[in-house]
């Protein structure tokens, strides 16, 4: 392949496409900052964009603002306390609880070093492995997917602060929450309660944008809003060198599991996230306390997204099977320069392998040195008078939600999920695992009912090798809270959150 | 405060007011909007795109794609047939409106709709992965004969396209299969390729990359002719099994809008998707163009809706309206 | 502030006497309902029984799994919670649902209703500015600074600024058709 680089290398050092890359990236971070816009959508609206641009130039377009997103998504993860992909819902577990405390500098820089750190690893994984650890995929079939989501809910419910019965009830609720609509299966409509809305099911964004980013306005009106006069000074309070690297440990570990989790098509960054973040919590449960605002979760989040993110196209390129809905409008975009993603891209068109390669490095390189300056504008935003922030989100929140399939049911879901999640909060139960439950339960649900159409009983998850280590491993992590009743930890009263 | 809130007011008013007016005779004389009910990024939301972009220059007018995805394109769908017929809301349809008509109390029928025209039919095809030694279609189907429903086939969900397909394609090769239903094309072809299912009735474009690398074995296109991205491989009709069936793309507009915008935007429309470099752009990708125009595009959808009607009466899909 | 909050979760379970809030049964409370809800949903619902095709469970398997979870989870919550309550000898209220603190909140959805009404009567400018004016008005009444005529004007500029960057960058930036 290396004769191919300097055609690639030529491609990445024309002035237009470096312009243009640094404009899709840019415009990926700002995208994917704003509440309700996600990945996917950044991505099919920049697509017509690419039509006219050569297939090379066109790449580079999309992968930066791919990427660029991705970072973006967690920017809003942060300061609003709104995922802005599934991927970036376990750094707000602990970056938008730093950025409360003034220190939204800090969080951001924390999860800008982490997700760079796992991008290099994620594109170091696709360069160095590409064609044999693709066929790792195929140990993934029906059953392993339908256990795989019982192992990351199972993290999740691990990694959710709060109550840990309640929070399982929670995530359950989510669950529930995921099989409202037509049943993929059957093409059933289950709990629409005759609204013809509900048959489309819940869609992500409203429900995240409205149980988090709305409810925590309502939260924040409850006593009257104090202005810290210092809060710009501390709005820039950047992480001290030390500090970060006391962090490597984390990151290491959050990136090969990110790598590992990233490459099975379609198990998506949510799975990966739930695992570094799980594995962390339980390593330093001794030391440190999770969900509060620890750097170390916002590491271990955005590392293990990053490397994903990368891993995800490994399937892509080598197989042909796009790992998750951003990489499945890559395809798109592949398809229509008649480029055919799979086994015959390496051979037929190496100098586009490599001139993806080189664009993604590109990119993590753009998005760090992009991000810097647009960070501290971020971080400032939140020390806009709170008249003007609050009103600004709660009308990017209508916007947002509305953006998303351009419905003003959509908008009413929002509302909803707003109100109920404010209340719950109230009421002690934690509602981050709700959300875990609706971006799995879903596939939870569709994997697990095929298994039983393809392979006939529940057997089949005790007789192959992947299902049974995985069963067990989820029977292990499920046990540990039964170790901590003896500790009184199993059963904590509710507390309000920010009392 | 209170009159610069209604000064401001007001004037928004007066600025969307100014937006909706619109007269027939200068049609179109402001944005038009594409409905997609699919999400963006997906091959139907691409194809329209490529639509849209081409169709702008030919109407002078920009040819907005809006996304409203869910329940199976009923909801977008039926806010398609319920709006002003003015011209400036028109959407796609596809081969799974035609189930959708039977299955789904809240789906509008063909009846709502005036047909602008019938963008082309992307063929399914019959795929037999490779662990399974299949390489023709008769071989395929005396493996299905010797065991009825043995084999498996990874297809969508019950009335979609390629669920469709497969059971046209039961019916004419006379075989039983066992359906498994599977979220969109990714997961169809990694279950073939890995061998959870034996068969798999995509379209060419999903599998021609595992095609050629010998991982799965294309045996046969239900289209016309050959698909111009698999030329050596023989239609269904070529080895005396008639069929034609595949993601069939249309443009439609409320059914009682005016003859004078509908001219207009059948013409711009048409002229669109003859324009030479749109053809091949789609080409590329893989769509296969055939189009017709408004009444030729009804007649076949018509046709379509006949002979899927059985079908869908057999798979227990004809609930909420009979024929 | 959520510092102080983990370390008062960890203190308080080492007074084992402390009074269960009431609060706690009425979130067992909740899901008991949701569960009543959920699962007379599904039984009204007539198409639920067409789906059971071969050795599929059904598409109100899951649906059923889940209803039945939190349905017994919430009363198990409930008991234990009770449980305690008897064991130290009471519940405690903890002045957490008062008009005080709920007035503004619930005014927000109440508005945010109407403003997704406004949305489709009025088109989203008009109905964006008839949200937001007020709304600065009042979350800058709730910093406790005072009015002066220079807000008269400012306020309303504010609010219009908001909607309209906005409404530039979602509807010329990512092309999205509002009401």
């Amino acid at each position: 392949m290396t004769e191919f680089l300097p055609v690639a290398l030529q491609l990445l050092t024309d002035p237009g496409t470096l312009a243009l890359a640094c404009l899709a990236t840019f415009l990926g971070i700002v995208l994917g900052a704003l509440p309700g816009i996600s990945s996917t959508m950044t991505l099919a609206v920049l697509l017509p964009f690419s039509f006219s641009m050569s297939p090379g130039v066109g790449m580079v377009f999309l992968i930066g603002a791919f990427y660029g997103s991705v970072y973006g998504g967690s920017v809003s993860a942060i300061l609003l306390n709104i995922p802005g992909t599934p991927g970036s819902m376990v750094t707000q577990l602990d970056g938008y609880p730093l950025a409360r405390r003034g220190e939204a500098g800090k969080a951001l820089t924390y999860a800008l070093l982490a997700s760079t750190f796992g991008g290099i690893v994620g594109l170091t994984a696709l360069v160095v492995f590409a064609p044999t650890l693709a066929r790792a995929a195929f140990a993934f079939q029906s059953p392993e997917y339908a256990v795989l989501m019982i192992f990351g809910l199972s993290m999740l419910a691990y990694a959710s602060p709060g109550s840990t019965f309640l929070g399982i009830l929670a995530g359950v609720l989510g669950l529930l929450l995921g099989t409202v609509g037509l049943d993929m299966i059957t093409n059933l409509s289950r709990f629409d309660f005759g609204v013809s809305h509900l048959q489309a099911g819940i869609n992500l964004i409203p429900f995240a944008v409205g149980i988090f980013g709305f409810a925590e306005i309502l939260r924040l009106l409850e006593q009257p809003i104090v202005v810290e006069k210092a809060a710009t000074r501390i709005g820039s309070v950047w992480p001290k060198f030390t500090e970060v690297i006391r962090t490597w440990a984390t990151a290491v570990r959050s990136a090969i599991a990110g790598v590992i989790v990233g490459i099975i098509p379609a198990a998506g960054s949510a799975i990966a996230v739930s695992m570094s973040y799980a594995q962390e919590k339980k390593l330093y449960e001794k030391t440190e306390k999770f969900g509060n605002g620890n750097p170390r979760g916002i590491v271990a989040a955005e590392t293990g997204n990053n490397a994903a993110v990368g891993a995800a196209l490994i399937p892509l390129l080598t197989l042909g099977i796009p790992g998750d809905t951003m990489t499945a409008v890559l395809v798109g975009a592949l398809l229509i320069h008649g480029l055919q993603p799979g086994p015959k891209l390496f051979t037929d068109h190496p100098d586009f392998v490599a001139a993806i390669y080189l664009a993604l490095a590109l990119t993590i390189l753009l998005t760090f040195l992009l991000a810097l300056p647009l960070m501290r504008i971020f971080a400032r935003l939140l020390s806009a008078p709170p008249r003007f922030l609050y009103v600004g989100v709660l009308v990017l929140c209508v916007t947002g939600s509305f953006a998303v399939q351009n419905a003003l049911f959509d908008v009413l879901l929002m509302i909803f999920f707003g109100g109920a999640g404010y209340f719950m909060l109230k009421l002690g139960i934690p509602t981050s695992p709700i959300m875990f439950g609706l971006v799995l339960g879903p596939l939870l649900e569709e994997n697990l009912r095929r298994t039983l159409i393809v392979y006939g009983d529940w057997a089949v998850f005790f007789q192959r090798p992947v299902t049974i280590g995985m069963l067990a491993v989820t029977a292990v992590v499920l046990m540990l809270p039964l170790v901590d009743i003896a500790r009184h930890r199993f059963w904590p009263s509710p507390v309000a959150r920010h009392d | 405060m209170k009159s610069i809130l209604a000064g401001i007011a007001f004037f928004g008013l007066g600025f969307f007011a100014l937006l909706g007016n619109g007269l027939a005779q200068d049609y179109p004389s402001r944005p038009i909007t594409l409905v997609v009910p699919w999400p963006a990024g997906g091959g139907s939301d691409i194809l329209m795109r490529l639509i849209a972009e081409t169709a702008r220059k030919e109407l002078g007018q920009p040819v907005v794609v809006v996304n409203q995805p869910g329940s199976g394109g009923s909801l977008a769908l039926r806010e398609v047939a319920d709006s002003e017929p003015d011209g400036y809301t028109m959407s796609m349809i596809a081969t799974g409106f035609i189930a959708e008509q039977y299955g789904n109390p809240n789906a509008p029928t063909l009846d709502d709709y005036r047909v602008i025209a019938l963008v082309g039919t992307d063929p399914a095809v019959i795929a037999a992965g490779g662990k399974t030694g299949i390489s023709t279609l008769d071989e395929l189907i005396a493996a299905a004969k010797a065991q009825p429903g043995a084999l498996r086939n990874a297809n969508d969900q019950p009335g979609g396209t390629s669920y469709v397909a497969a059971s046209l394609m039961e019916n004419v090769l006379g075989i039983d299969l066992t359906l498994v239903p599977y979220a969109g094309s990714a997961p169809v072809v990694q279950a073939i390729v890995v061998g959870e299912v034996q068969t798999a009735t995509p379209s060419v474009t999903d599998l021609i990359a595992q095609h050629e690398s010998g991982e799965v074995k294309i045996l046969a296109v239900a289209g016309a002719e050959r698909h111009f991205k698999a030329v050596d491989i023989p239609t269904f009709t070529e080895l005396g099994y008639p069929l034609v069936t595949g993601t069939v793309r249309a443009l439609v507009l409320p059914a009682d809008t005016p003859d004078e915008v509908f001219d207009v935007l059948e013409a711009g429309i048409m002229k669109a998707l003859n324009d030479e470099t749109f053809r091949e752009t789609a080409k590329a990708s893989g769509f296969s163009i055939n189009p017709l125009g408004g009444s030729e595009a009804e007649a076949f959808l018509e046709q379509m809706d006949e002979s899927m009607y059985p079908v869908l009466q057999e798979a227990g899909l004809v609930k909420v309206r009979q024929k | 502030m959520s510092l102080k909050q983990r370390g008062s979760l960890v203190g308080r379970q080492d007074r084992p006497a402390e009074r269960p809030a009431v609060v706690e049964v009425v979130a067992g409370t909740l899901f008991v309902v949701i569960a009543v809800v959920g699962g007379w949903s599904l039984l009204t619902n007539p198409y639920l029984e067409l789906g059971q095709v071969g050795s599929d469970p059904g598409p109100g398997f899951v649906p059923w799994l889940g209803v039945w979870a939190i349905g017994l989870g919430g009363l198990a919550q409930i008991a234990w919670v009770l449980m305690r309550a008897r064991a130290a000898g009471g519940l405690r209220g903890r002045g957490k649902f008062v008009p005080a603190r709920l007035w503004l909140p619930v005014l927000l959805i109440v508005s945010m209703v109407l403003y997704h009404a406004a949305l489709r009567a009025l088109g989203f400018i008009p109905a964006s500015l008839l949200f937001a004016v007020p709304w600065v008005a009042i979350i800058h009444w709730r910093t406790g600074e005072r009015f002066t005529a220079r807000h008269l004007v400012q306020l309303p500029l504010e609010a219009s600024l908001i909607v309209a960057a906005i409404y530039v960058v979602f509807h010329y930036g990512i092309q999205i058709q509002f009401p």
